[in-house]
């Protein structure tokens, strides 16, 4: 799996359209819901608002001069109703200028592309045995599914291929009713990280292994009911839905079943998992050679001592599942990877590059992420900016520390004050950025032969440490 | 990886104190995880450290007028420290490399430790395999050279011997 956050979802305007078909049983009564065709409010909790907006209702005179309050629980989130469109679409930050992947099924059945994409992701669920074609039973609830459409780039930027996904909308789902179990293990940056330097110190090569749809590989336990997709609406049989064997992507319990299906395929095959990382998996073999194995949801990657072993995990796991062959590893979580005889080196500067497109792409570069003796408050009487803004800034520039430490210091400093940030906090936010602007292919380079993965070590430790110590002068001062 | 301190610390040599135990942690879990993959190390892991009364703290509770207040959870070091586990090791301030994580530095100190930390631009990776083979090209020419005087010299020498015979 790519991680491509600002593609991936998009919840612009259109967002409402999508929305209609999904409170289908809000109502017991089916057909009488649909003819009203309810505009309901822009987030699940306010559905009750929206419902009688719209019915003109004789009784309108009756509510009127009753004030309608939003739940309480509802004051820490930003409202989208409030808001005028344009205020909206920034909000959401519909990315414009980097995707210009359909939203609408309308939209993408024009292109052949998209067809042929949906096509074949029709083919993987069939021929997964996914679903089966039946009545809808009195009890059941319907979940309605939608097309999502992407590009997939590889590093350099190109079009690596046109996906089509199926997706469930799982939100509707309700804990204890539709599911019950949905935690799911992800592996520590810090985890990658040290198998990358183990490979470097032991001189083996990273491989990596990519999942094709890998939420349809589980048995689901629970009774699933979806919609029948747009454009594949079996003729003749329209009232039908379709019963969910398998798990589909967006629904709640789909990375849980996931894991618990891929781990049992590893302890089947004589991996054994390690206690203290629950998604790095171990395999020895008699001659003293080692295969170890890292998950991140659907993206495998290996590094062992010993090309047999690899080759054979690779063929079995070919087997098991629906995989496709990376090679070495070179793009992984957005983080590029470069394995060179001397030694390994990981940067982000494709997803650094796509955070300033997003932000600042016409700007100055500067040598150094903070001014030096910076202090920073506060500010309770500046300007306030838009905090979303702000948060996002935050949020991209934290997945970046992954491999680049030398901003860490800067984006921690700037991240004290998502709450209420001020003209102050986005001149810092800006500076780092700019700073980035001339730094962008930096990254880590594990050299072989040097301090080894002590070094590795000190680093992080000594990052969490002085890091605290921060904190402890922070604390002092206020 | 980072966090706020959960307590208010009275000194610096408390705080970073609290702050090697809360690195310990990590490095204990890292020790671990890579024992697991067949990279255990057998000496302890050091964790560099610039406050000499740390040091001297998670070996030896002294100053004790001073440090009795500490919350015992983090002389949780003292004992990883008296297991070998850890071990703490005094660094001078200029050669902290995680200073550049935790202060706004200036541009030389800045640049200096981000070299140190292994920190690379893209283009310089290719470089940098050119760099070391121009170095050991180098190396063989002063080698060449080196050798060559040496000839002279001994050519020369037994020039003079001759002569004086």
């Amino acid at each position: 799996m790519i991680f491509e956050e600002e593609k991936s979802w998009d919840w612009g305007p259109n967002y409402k359209e999508q929305i209609d078909a999904d409170f289908v049983w809000s109502n017991d009564d089916l057909s009488s819901d649909e003819s009203k065709g309810g505009h309901i409010g822009e987030t699940n909790g306010e559905s009750d608002d929206g419902n009688n907006d719209n019915e003109e209702s004789p009784h309108e005179n009756v509510t009127q001069g009753r004030e309608r309050r939003a739940p309480l629980w509802m004051e820490d989130y930003v409202r989208g109703d409030e808001l005028s469109e344009e205020e909206e679409a920034e909000t959401y930050m519909v990315e414009d200028d980097i995707g210009d992947d359909p939203i609408l099924f309308e939209e993408a059945v024009k292109h052949d592309k998209w067809r042929k994409a949906m096509d074949s992701e029709i083919k993987s669920i069939e021929k997964n045995q996914t679903w089966e074609l039946l009545d809808l039973p009195t009890w059941a609830k319907i979940i309605g599914v939608k097309w999502i459409f992407k590009t997939k780039l590889n590093e350099k930027g190109e079009v690596n291929k046109y996906k089509a996904r199926l997706v469930a909308k799982g939100y509707s789902q309700q804990y204890r009713i539709d599911f019950t179990e949905v935690f799911a293990y992800v592996t520590r940056m810090d985890t990658i990280r040290m198998i990358v330097a183990l490979a470097v110190c032991k001189g083996w090569d990273i491989f990596q292994l990519d999942v094709k749809s890998a939420f349809l590989h589980r048995e689901l336990k629970e009774d699933v009911y979806v919609h029948q997709p747009e454009g594949y609406v079996k003729k003749g049989k329209e009232p039908k839905v379709y019963k969910l064997h398998k798990a589909l992507y967006g629904l709640k319990q789909a990375l849980n079943a996931w894991f618990s299906r891929i781990e049992s395929q590893f302890v089947k095959e004589g991996f054994q998992k390690c206690p203290n990382e629950q998604t790095l998996f171990i395999k020895r073999s008699t001659g003293g050679n080692i295969l170890v194995v890292s998950i991140y949801v659907d993206d495998l990657i290996y590094t062992g001592d010993d090309k047999g072993m690899m080759v054979e995990f690779k063929r079995s796991m070919m087997e098991a599942f629906d995989m496709s062959d990376l090679g070495k590893m070179r793009f992984f979580l957005g983080i590029e990877i470069l394995q060179k005889p001397k030694g390994i080196f990981i940067c982000q500067r494709k997803y650094a590059t796509d955070i300033l497109k997003f932000t600042m792409s016409e700007s100055k570069p500067v040598n150094s992420p903070v001014v030096p003796g910076f202090k920073i408050n506060r500010d309770v009487n500046g300007i306030v900016v838009n905090d979303t803004y702000f948060k996002q800034i935050v949020g991209s520039l934290m997945y970046l520390t992954a491999t680049r430490p030398d901003i860490m210091f800067s984006v921690s400093l700037i991240s004290r004050y998502m709450s209420k940030p001020t003209e102050l906090h986005l001149q810092a936010a800006k500076r780092i950025l700019r700073y980035l602007k001339g730094t962008t292919n930096y990254g880590i380079f594990y050299k072989k032969g040097g301090e080894k993965t002590c070094l590795l070590l000190r680093i992080l430790i000594m990052q969490e440490m002085k890091k605290i110590l921060k904190a402890h002068q922070v604390m002092i001062f206020y | 990886m980072s966090k706020k301190q959960p307590i208010v610390t009275l000194s610096t040599t408390e705080a970073e104190f609290v702050a090697a135990a809360a690195s310990a942690c990590q490095a204990v879990w890292m020790r671990r995880v890579l024992r697991n993959l067949s990279h255990g190390q057998e000496s302890s892991t050091v964790i560099m450290c610039d406050n000499s009364s740390t040091i001297k703290l998670s070996k030896n509770p002294v100053m004790h007028g001073r440090s009795k207040h500490i919350r015992v959870r983090f002389h949780f070091l003292r004992d990883l420290v008296k297991d070998g586990e850890i071990e703490l090791v005094h660094c001078v301030t200029q050669e902290q490399v995680a200073d550049l994580m935790t202060k706004a530095l200036k541009l030389e100190a800045f640049q200096k430790l981000r070299m140190k930390m292994g920190m690379l631009d893209y283009s310089e990776v290719n470089w940098l395999k050119n760099a070391t083979s121009l170095r050991e090209g180098l190396k063989g020419y002063l080698f060449l050279f080196y050798c060559c005087m040496l000839e002279t010299i001994v050519v020369l020498s037994s020039f003079v011997l001759v002569f004086r015979k």
